[in-house]
């Protein structure tokens, strides 16, 4: 417990995923917290993102994160970032920071977290959900595998539909988001195995949990042999 | 009772409205049920949370342990009567308003579990899941239980009727309690889970867990399905297979 209490971790996102995940990180004792979201409290958030209210339509979402994490640790130490995480201000934004938490809804941002994190050398706990399902795992600081070990590049704009578009099963972000919380405890306290090497996938449907083995890609253009990105691109932009 | 979805409704679970074998008729018919979650720790809060929010349209709450983190501020002893002043109840109509909660206190839990289309179980004692076994067979309502014991964490879906009862998968069930960090989350865990599987119970939604029970170890973040079987010398349950 002293050890999670001097540790720190920036949840980047406090929808569905980071709802679950900064809470539960809060409940396990972590000593600091950053959250990063430049949106507000919207009426269709509130089917699964719980850490949100009606009362908070309208507000700042990492406000109204901020005091339902300051309800159940007043000693919490909570930094607010209401703003888009950009390739300019991501380095700056997530330096502080022992762990980041991929809490994102969209290809841009997972991609330059996932760069950024590597050139940092800071693990990155990747979640993500679509439908019934969702994935969890944890890249590991400069070592690899990484996120374009699995996927390179991220697909074209449009092919994929958003949450919005496609829909999403309510608890499944809760869980992935529970789970990720859970992974980064098992890290920051070097007890457990973490996710890192796996990708783990959930089906909501089906009640399975399937686990993928990920390995270090040597050809993958961030962390492989001959890297092809060695800085953040200019532009994260539309996918 | 509306027959279609409000304005507001048609916006807070938009989410829903397009997933397959969801959609409008799923929501209404989440709308028209009610689920009654016993247990109001860590665990009961998380599944109360998720019901709520994906709107279930009745909730009650039970806390027979008193042992809830969250549970009923001091309030006079009205009997069997609601009350509604809690703060889980709070919480949760803040979340959804749309959504009718009641918290109970010293009632017959029969008589609760008859109000009610499932039971969702976190209760930490083994003798309350027993009861709820109990009385979820007896009354011929879904039970969504769950455990935790230290790191792991056990789920079990009981439908009166079908397959195997709590007594007959874990025979040997004891008293649940968090260990450390992980034990928190781990409750969080499984009070999610009970909600995803309540509302798969509701809609009737793919796997359910009857018949197998999820196992999940938060030391490596690995689950499982273990199939199990109705023991035919169940006390509980043996008078009640299908065939």
């Amino acid at each position: 417990m002293r050890y999670l209490r001097q540790a720190s971790a920036v949840v980047v996102g406090t929808g569905g995923l980071g709802s679950a995940s900064s809470m539960y990180l809060a409940l396990a004792g972590i000593g600091r917290l950053g959250l990063v979201d430049g949106d507000r409290v919207e009426m269709s958030n509130l089917q699964r993102q719980v850490i949100h209210s009606t009362p908070d339509l309208g507000r700042p979402k990492v406000e109204s994160a901020a005091d339902k994490l300051r309800e159940v640790r007043p000693d919490l130490q909570i930094d607010l970032y209401p703003v888009r995480l950009t390739r300019d201000n991501a380095e700056s934004i997530l330096g502080p920071y022992d762990v980041v938490v991929d809490a994102c809804d969209n290809f841009a941002t997972r991609y330059l977290l996932n760069d950024v994190c590597y050139l940092l050398r800071k693990p990155l706990s990747y979640g993500a959900v679509f439908r019934f399902e969702g994935q969890a795992s944890l890249f590991f600081p400069g070592e690899g595998p990484c996120l374009r070990c699995l996927f390179p590049e991220p697909p074209p704009a449009g092919s994929v539909p958003t949450c919005r578009e496609a829909g999403v099963f309510g608890p499944v972000p809760g869980l992935i988001g529970c789970l990720q919380a859970m992974d980064v405890v098992r890290y920051l306290t070097g007890r457990g195995e973490t996710y890192r090497g796996r990708l783990l996938l959930y089906d909501a449907r089906l009640m399975t949990w399937d686990e993928v083995v990920l390995t270090r890609d040597s050809r993958c253009p961030v962390c492989g042999d001959g890297p092809r990105i060695t800085r953040l691109a200019d532009d994260y932009g539309t996918f | 009772m509306k027959l279609a979805l409000t304005q507001e409704e048609l916006e807070r679970y938009g989410r829903h409205l397009l997933l397959p074998g969801f959609g409008v008729d799923g929501q209404l018919r989440l709308r028209r049920s009610s689920v009654l979650v016993v247990g109001l720790g860590r665990q009961g809060l998380a599944a109360s949370l998720y019901l709520a929010a994906a709107g279930v349209g009745r909730l009650g709450l039970a806390d027979p342990e008193g042992g809830g983190n969250f549970a009923c501020m001091p309030r006079p002893s009205w009997g069997e009567d609601v009350v509604g002043e809690g703060r889980v109840p709070q919480q949760l109509r803040a979340l959804n308003p749309g959504v009718e909660v009641d918290e109970y206190v010293g009632i017959d839990m029969a008589d609760l579990v008859s109000r009610y289309d499932v039971v969702v179980g976190c209760v930490g004692s083994a003798r309350w899941r027993q009861e709820l076994n109990r009385l979820c067979l007896a009354g011929g309502k879904p039970l969504v239980g769950a455990t935790v014991l230290g790191w792991e964490g056990q789920l079990l879906t009981v439908i009166p009727g079908e397959g195997p009862c709590w007594n007959c998968a874990f025979p040997h069930d004891s008293d649940g309690f968090l260990a450390g960090e992980l034990g928190t989350l781990v409750a969080g865990a499984m009070g999610i889970l009970q909600a995803t599987v309540a509302i798969k119970v509701l809609l009737d939604l793919g796997e359910r867990l009857s018949g197998r029970y999820l196992s999940f170890d938060g030391m490596t973040g690995r689950f499982r399905q273990v199939e199990c079987r109705a023991d035919p010398g169940c006390p509980y349950c043996s008078g009640q297979k299908g065939e």
